[in-house]
Order: C-alpha cells, then structure tokens, then sequence
C-alpha cells in the first residue's frame, strides 16, 4: 500500500510512504525534518559521503505536489541542516517560484541563517494552529488542540517468533499527537516504545503499513 | 678485546650485581644490534626481554659522536598503555646504574598536559608510546626534524599487534620513520606465534625493490614449563548446562587463594570480573582490602594503584580481564586462575606465563570451567599446554581505512608529495601490492571525495598546493583529525562520575539507556546509584544496597583456532572409545547419559544435527565442533542455501561447538540432504550472497567509518559543538550501497568479513568434511545439553528470504 487513509479530529489525512502526509479538507502538505545540505555540510568539513542520496528529497516533494496539488506545504522544522550551502538553492529557487504557499515551523537546526535567506512565499513562525490542530516543531502537549509535530524522527520495533526482529520508521500517533518521520534521507532515527493505546503506520520501501 | 667483549662486559656488570647471568639469546640480540641489524627476539615473558636489547642500544649511543647524544634515539612501542610504566621502570634502573646522562620518559593517552607541552619542546632520549601516541607525533609540525635521530624503533608485544589494524598503523609510521631515516633498525620482541618468520618481515619492511629486508629472528631456548590443573567442583552435577559466570565455584577457589602469595584471576568478560569480585568478598571477608580489580574500563589511576600494589606484595589477589595479559613483570604472583574458556591456546599459554615469573620457575595455571560442556575444553587445554603449539597471528592487509588516516596524519604536520608517499606505503608488508587504481583513489579520496560528489563539490579535506604538496589547511579538519586518531572503536562510551566530579571510569551508552534514576548497579566492585546523565557524564552516588544490575560490555567474542577446535573433536570423539575416555571427563559422565538418552554424542564419522521446538520457535542445531568463526560462517552459508528452497527468515547462533538456525517454521533436514547443501562448491560465491543479506559487513563497516573519519565522535572537550557532524555509520553504509558500492572503504568490509571472521579456506575443509559424514539427525523433544549454550546465546545475526511485508504481517509491536 502507497497510502493510508485516516480520519483524525475529524479531518481526513492521507500517510504517505513518501513521508508525508495530505490533509484534505486544508489541501495541505505535511512534512518534517528534510536536513537539506546535510551531505554538503558533511563533505564540507572533510567528511566525504556521496551527495547524490540528498537529491532526491526535492524530487520527492515534487512528485507528491504533482500527484496531489496541494494549496499549502508546512514544514514542521529542520529544512536546514547547519549552514548554508549550495544545495540551499535548489530548494530556495523552488519555494520561490512555487504557486503553493509554504510554512516553516522553526526546529533546531534551521538557525538565523535560514530566516536571512527564505525571503518570499514562506512564512516562518514557531508554531500554527490551523483547524484542530497545533503544528510544532518539538512535541508539545495541548490541552485545547491536537498536537502535529517532528523532531523526533520515530521508529519503532517489531518482533516475531523465532527472535525474529525488524525496525522501521514510522508516523507515531499517540492520544493527543501525531510526529512525523523524517522526510529526510541521510537522517537517523530513535526508537519508540509505544503503549497499548498508541498507533503507528510503519515505513518501509514496499509502502506504508499500519499496526 | 673486539667490539662485542667491551660490549658485553659492560652489559654484563649490570647482571652479575643481581646475580643473573645474561642468557645465550640475550647475547645473541646483543651482538646482531652491535652488527647493526635488525629483528625479532622470541622470548617468553619473564626472561629478560627488555634487557636482550636495550644494553646495545644505549652502548651504541654511548659511543657515538657527542653531538648526536642530545635528542630522542630510541623510540618504544608497546601495545597496552599499562605497560609502560613497568618497562619506564626498567630501563630507569639501568640507566642509573650504567649511563645516567641518557633519559626515558613515557607518552601515550594517559600522559598529562603539562608533561606533553614539555616534551614537545624537549623530548627524552627514549620515548616510551603506543602506535596512536607514535602517530600522533607524526601528525605534529617538524616531526621529521625531531625524530631525525631515532636510530631504533623497539616494538615490545609485537605479537599483539601483528594481528590487529593498530600492527597496520605502525607498519605505516616506522615506513615513514625509515624513509626519512634509511639507517633505522627495528627490533621486535614477540611470544611465542606460530608464524614468527613472517612476524618479523612485517615487523621490518621492505626495500625500494618489494624485497623483505634482512633481519635475524632470534629464539630463546627458554621452555617454560606449564602446569594446567582444573578446578573442578566436589559436586559436579551443580555446574550448570549453560552460563558463563561460575560464581557457584567460589568456594573451590578460596583455599587456592589462600595457598598462594599472589594470585590472578582471568576472566573474560568485564562483568564476570565485577560478579566474581563481589563474591570472594562475600564468602571470605578477610580478604577486605587485599583484593582488587582490573579491567579496561576502570579509571587509569586505580589501574596503576593496583598494578604497583601487586609488585609490592600487598595484595592476595587481582581479578582482571584481558587488561592484565600483557608483559608487565609481577614477580609475585604465584598462581594464576582462569575461569571459563580461554578460547585458545596461545592467549591461555600467554596467561599461565604471568606466573612464575623467572626462567625457570614453572608456570602454575589452574582452569575453572564455568559450565559443563567447558570440561572438555579443559582437557583439551591441558594436552596443548603439554604439546606447547600456538596459533599464527595473520596480519592485516589493505586496510585503506589506515591508510587514510595515517595519509591525512602526513597532511596535518608537514604535507606530504605524492611519489614519497607511495614509497613509504609501498615498503609496508600492508600495502605492498596497492593498485594504482587503489592508489589513485585513496588520493582522489582525501583530496576531492568520493567520486560521486560532483553535483556541488565543497568537499574540503586535504587541500594540494601549486607545488603538487598534500596538506590540511584548514585547522578544524587538523583538530578533529588529531582527536580522531586511535580512536579504539566501541560503544559510545559515556563517563562515570561521583556527583563531586571525581571519575570513576566510563560505561557503555546502552547500558546506561537502560537504566532509570535511582537504579543500583555494580561497577569496581562498589555498588552505585545513578543519579542524573549530563550529555557525555553519568553522575552516581554510592549505594547501600547489595544488590544492583551487572554492567556488560558488548566487547567483541574470541573464537578457537583451527588447532583447539581439533583438540576438542579429538576429546568428543575419544568419549565413544570406552578404552580412551579421557579422566578428566569423568566428572561428566552424568551429562554424558543425559545427551545419550535424548540425542547421540557423534562419532568421528557423523555429523549430528537436532531439531525441536520450544516456546521461541523451531530450532535446528547443526555440530561441526570447527570454532565460532567456521559456525559464523557455516550458518550463514546454510541458512542462505535453505532461503533459496522457501521464503523463511532465521535467527542465528553460533558458539565453538555448533551453530543454531532459529525460524518460525519447522526445518525439514531431510531437504538439506536431498539438495546436497552441504556442498563444499560455490561456497564463496553463496558466502558473498548471504553476507549481502545479513548485516556482519554493516557491522565490520563500524570500525571503518571511525578510522578513516567518517564518523566523528565529537570533542572530549566540548561534544555538543559538533553535534551536526555526527551521524552514524549505518547510515553512511546505506548511502554508499546505494549510491557508491565501489567505495573502497565500502568494499573493505566485506573483504575483512571474508578474510578476518569468517576464515573461508577452514569452512572449505570442514564441508568436504562433514560430506563424508553419516549425517544423523535427531528430532528430539527438549533441548539437548549440546544445544544448551547455543540456543541461550543472545548475540545473534539474521537472514531472511521472506517478502518484508510477509515478515511484518506476522509480528508485533514491541511495547514499553
């Protein structure tokens, strides 16, 4: 399966395998954690890991703006990875020229730097609240809303018979909150322990699952 | 009188004073230094090693002209820092007594701030180090100038160096020495191996040519004469199927320790030595303040507190770990105990050799198996301490993560040219075949990236001036290197401290993520409370519990060689003979009935396989008795053979004995036959297949990525600022697979799976083995004594053939 369809606070969002999820009724796109110029920052400093891994964030994103043609894209934090770089442009170029309307909620690794350049069709701000949810970057909790945030890169274990084990990324849904993986790759993960009450729609390179 | 007499009088005035008399090999070393050779002196420990080499040395110096007295001559490798001290020690008290105008000071990891900012002004005549510490004098500016005239690298405990990337690191730096310096001699002082001629053509190098240069290998006619004892336990029917502490035998060891002076202890594993520690206290109290512990993760002060309270007699007892198998000379020490297998018999010699500490006292060694199946690796123990075999060391070859590293090193000091370096390369045993493909790649590497970087290429390393000169400009990239260097790969280690700030030692990351405020563990024997984890500090207090979780180390598993896994076959298949049933079984005969009854105990000709399910799922046992390393290699070989018949996934285990294929599905070995999969064709081929499929690479990957600089730990100093260029090697694996395999540092671990762990050319012989076997297999309904340890094993690898949506479907979260 590509996609999973879900009604959450009465809002009908689509998990995407690519990492992202559509939400309908607001024709937005929901990602988080794309560290774009994390390889070059790397190689920069005398670490040399192949950049062509990274080029595929952008495509990614435009694949799925052109299969579902959103309004909106929010960006729940890290779009940036440390300093500027080269590879900043690409994605500078795209949300510039871009019909749709981004946000980036700020996250730890978008510094000042990332405000000086994102100069037009972006909104920068620490949180959003948008129909019933609050969009953050780090897990908050809400009394009034229900929280969709990043930060955490989730993933969480399976097992089986035979210490059969697999670990997976994953959208993490617990009772009040919803974090996202990260669209990035060249990104690492923390494990979850999930509780019996909690949900999660697992990743993995054939599609997303839900357990 | 010719050269040698003056020589050797003088020499010999040190002797006679002590009452010793200088051994024919010493004299021989002596005069193969005069004639300005070089090489390698096989000697056992306690014969006076240091003193084989170290008198021409200096008398050389002596009297050589005044101008060149002034500066470092002789530099000193050894391979653990505690070594240093001891062998400081010795060479102070010659010396004092023969030539005090010649000084010798130590600088490894443990050396302090204010002693380095010294020396790096004025370095001492002789310089005692390890291989990182020897490296990192090559990364400093002007090292050629100061170590111009070092005309002697002496490489103390080669043997443990030979077999390790750290023997590749000094390959490199003596290369370099030597090329500067074309005079150099080497000298290496080695146990026993069993390949000490080539030992000593890696230990010296090459010439321009690719020839081994010339060198003498120098044997002691010293025997040492080993007495092997087991320990075994009055009621033998308690020693447990399984289980690697043998904590139940305490009160067989204490009339051991009362017996003699000075005891050690081996165990081999960091937490056993915290378990066994706790419980001699416990059941003999009087030993209160005269027993102490020793192991790698212990603060450095309290390792030399107890490593100079054992030359001065003031302990009973010390149980250590691996960290005590070394050289240093504690005449004291009686008595030495090994509890549970050594894996081999080199490393058990080596270990009975730390007793009876002159020439010619005999060694005392008592071995205390932990577990019943250890009986037979007991006896088999004491037939090779009488037979005095040991095990080759193989070297490392093509190590590119090294030789970046040590490259990189050249290009922090004084950059290097390109043809120079290659000479110096080339002249190692390491690299003396490098490509030029591999050359040019190495260079493209550190100076440009990886070849497929080209989209924006900021890569910034080694920068290559206009006159073609290799060199680091930036200071960062110097820094994180020099930090990098020697980087002993483990688990993020984190460090332990009192809430006052004082260091206790450091603890693997896992371990501590484990646990919670307030929980109680056991660490140097005390009992601690953690209190609160600060970034790279976890903060303790002490504890009044008595009880607490046992902190285990990950460290990394010892496999039997091909000569103690034949030595045990020999003891299994001798129990079948009733004439040859070897006495020190006997104790076993009950476990022995136990294994009948369910199973069978195979003869020379069967090949015994047994099957049966428990609560885990389907087991099937395979028994080659050929050492960990063939199992590792034989089940991954067999499992990926069975995945090619059925989508099935497996778990594996492995120990000496055996190997376990673990799956959720019944394992029909009748198909394993019909299908010849114990064919011993193809087997590289399908080898290869497997390892793609299971993750042993990922894992050898680790090391690589730390040593060539791809993964960087941080600063001890200020961890955080570099938090965003951590990452992890998984990670970088997983890009080069996909997007680079041809990275040579990519390709390297799979080379050393092949070449280091998985030993193909032994697994070779044992499937043309196993086919002219009966193979007898066993449905059986519980798990036999054979099968015990293995399938209690929790340190497994996987490999699967399933479609990973089948695979998920048939699992579960793991909850909190």
């Amino acid at each position: 399966m590509n996609q999973i369809e879900k009604i959450v606070e009465g809002q009908q969002l689509i998990f995407d395998y690519r990492k992202a999820i559509f939400w309908k009724e607001d024709s937005s796109l929901i990602l988080s954690d794309i560290h774009v110029g994390k390889i070059i920052h790397f190689q920069k400093n005398g670490i040399p890991i192949p950049s062509t891994g990274s080029l595929d964030n952008l495509m990614n994103l435009k694949n799925l703006v052109a299969e579902y043609d959103p309004l909106r894209v929010y960006i729940l934090g890290d779009l940036f990875h440390s300093y500027y770089n080269k590879e900043w442009d690409e994605w500078l170029t795209y949300i510039e020229t871009s019909k749709i309307k981004f946000t980036l909620i700020l996250g730890n690794h978008d510094p000042i730097e990332s405000r000086l350049v994102l100069k037009s069709n972006i909104i920068l701000s620490s949180d959003l609240i948008r129909g019933p949810f609050l969009f953050t970057h780090y897990p908050v909790k809400s009394e009034s809303h229900f929280n969709i945030c990043g930060h955490i890169h989730p993933a969480v274990r399976l097992k089986g018979l035979g210490r059969q084990y697999l670990k997976l990324h994953c959208f993490y849904v617990s009772e009040n909150q919803l974090i996202l993986p990260a669209f990035g790759k060249f990104t690492g993960s923390h494990i979850m322990k999930p509780k019996k009450t909690d949900y999660v729609i697992c990743l993995s390179s054939k599609g997303v699952f839900e357990l | 009188m010719d050269k040698y007499n003056l020589h050797h009088n003088w020499a010999k005035s040190f002797f006679s004073k002590r009452n010793w008399t200088a051994l024919p090999f010493q004299q021989e070393t002596w005069k193969a230094i005069l004639n300005e050779e070089s090489g390698l002196v096989n000697a056992p420990t306690g014969s006076g090693k240091t003193l084989s080499v170290l008198p021409p040395i200096l008398w050389r110096k002596l009297n050589s002209h005044q101008s060149k007295k002034s500066s470092l001559f002789c530099i000193w490798i050894t391979p653990l820092r505690s070594l240093s001290k001891q062998i400081q020690l010795s060479i102070q008290d010659f010396l004092n007594e023969m030539c005090n105008e010649f000084s010798v000071e130590v600088r490894n990891g443990d050396t302090s701030l204010k002693d380095r900012a010294r020396q790096a002004k004025k370095l001492p005549h002789i310089l005692i180090t390890t291989p990182e510490s020897f490296q990192l004098l090559i990364c400093s500016k002007g090292w050629k100038k100061k170590l111009e005239q070092v005309d002697t690298v002496v490489v103390d405990e080669w043997h443990e160096l030979i077999g390790s990337k750290r023997g590749v690191q000094l390959e490199l730096c003596m290369s370099a020495l030597r090329f500067y310096n074309p005079n150099l001699k080497t000298w290496g002082i080695s146990a026993t191996i069993g390949n000490l001629e080539e030992a000593k053509k890696v230990l010296i190098g090459k010439n321009d040519l690719g020839a081994d240069l010339t060198g003498k290998l120098i044997k002691s006619s010293i025997k040492k004469q080993i007495d092997v004892k087991v320990v075994s336990t009055k009621n033998i029917k308690e020693l447990p199927w399984r289980g690697h502490l043998g904590i139940h035998l305490v009160e067989d060891l204490i009339p051991i320790l009362k017996r003699s002076k000075t005891t050690l202890i081996f165990t081999n594993t960091r937490s056993q030595c915290e378990v066994w520690y706790q419980k001699i206290l416990s059941s003999c109290p009087e030993f209160s303040g005269l027993l102490a512990m020793h192991h790698g993760s212990i603060e450095k002060e309290i390792r030399l507190w107890v490593e100079d309270a054992v030359r001065n007699e003031k302990l009973k007892a010390v149980i250590c770990t691996s960290s005590l198998d070394l050289g240093v000379d504690f005449y004291p020490v009686e008595t030495i105990i090994q509890i549970g297998g050594p894996k081999g018999v080199a490393r058990f010699l080596q270990r009975a050799g730390r007793s009876g500490h002159r020439p010619d006292q005999i060694s005392k060694i008592y071995f205390l198996p932990t577990h019943a199946i250890e009986l037979i690796e007991a006896s088999a123990l004491k037939k090779a301490a009488k037979k005095s075999y040991t095990e080759p060391r193989i070297p490392y070859v093509f190590s590119f993560d090294v030789l970046i590293q040590f490259l990189v090193s050249l290009a922090v000091s004084d950059g290097f040219k390109t043809h120079e370096a290659l000479s110096i390369v080339k002249k190692t045993h390491a690299f003396s075949n490098i490509s030029d493909y591999e050359w040019e790649w190495i260079l493209t590497y550190i100076s440009k990236g990886a070849s497929s970087l080209s989209a924006y290429n900021e890569y910034k390393k080694v920068h290559i001036t206009e006159g073609g000169l290799f060199k680091v400009l930036s200071r960062g990239i110097a820094m994180r290197h020099r930090v990098q260097i020697g980087t002993i790969v483990s688990d993020n280690h984190l460090n332990l401290k009192l809430l006052s700030g004082k260091r206790l030692g450091v603890i693997e990351e896992w371990f501590i993520s484990k646990l919670k405020k307030g929980d109680v563990f056991l660490f140097g024997g005390q009992y601690w409370e953690l209190f609160q984890i600060q970034q790279m500090d976890v903060l303790v207090k002490k504890s009044k519990s008595k009880k607490g979780k046992v902190v285990s180390w990950m460290g990394g598993r010892m496999s039997f060689s091909s000569y103690m896994s034949e030595l045990l076959r020999d003891e299994i298949y001798a129990i079948q003979r009733k004439n040859t049933y070897p006495k020190t079984l006997k104790p076993l005969t009950f476990l022995i009935e136990i294994q009948k009854e369910l199973s069978i105990i195979p003869k020379e000709n069967e090949f015994l396989i047994e099957s049966f399910k428990t609560s885990e799922g389907y087991h099937t046992v395979f028994y080659p008795f050929e050492g960990r390393f063939v199992h590792e290699a034989m089940s991954h070989l067999m499992a990926y053979r069975i995945s090619l018949l059925t989508p099935i996934s497996f778990s594996l285990a492995y120990n000496d004995y055996g190997f376990e294929l673990l799956s959720d599905q019944f394992l029909d070995v009748n198909q394993i036959i019909e299908n010849n999969l114990f064919e011993a064709i193809h087997v590289k081929d399908d080898l290869e297949q497997s390892i793609n499929a299971s993750e042993i690479a990922r894992r050898k990957f680790r090391d690589i990525a730390v040593i060539s600089g791809l993964v960087f730990s941080g600063m001890p100093s200020n961890r955080k600022r570099n938090k965003d260029l951590q990452s992890g090697s998984q990670l970088i694996f997983d890009v080069f697979r996909d997007y680079e395999p041809d990275n040579l540092l990519y390709k390297q671990a799979f080379f050393e799976t092949f070449e280091y762990q998985l030993e193909e050319e032994r697994l070779i012989k044992a499937m043309f083995k196993i086919k002219n076997q009966r193979i007898v297999w066993k449905n059986i309904a519980k798990p036999s004594p054979f099968s015990f340890p293995i399938i209690t094993d929790r340190l497994r690898e996987k490999l699967s053939s399933e479609e990973l949506v089948d695979r998920i479907k048939k699992m579960q979260l793991v909850y909190q």
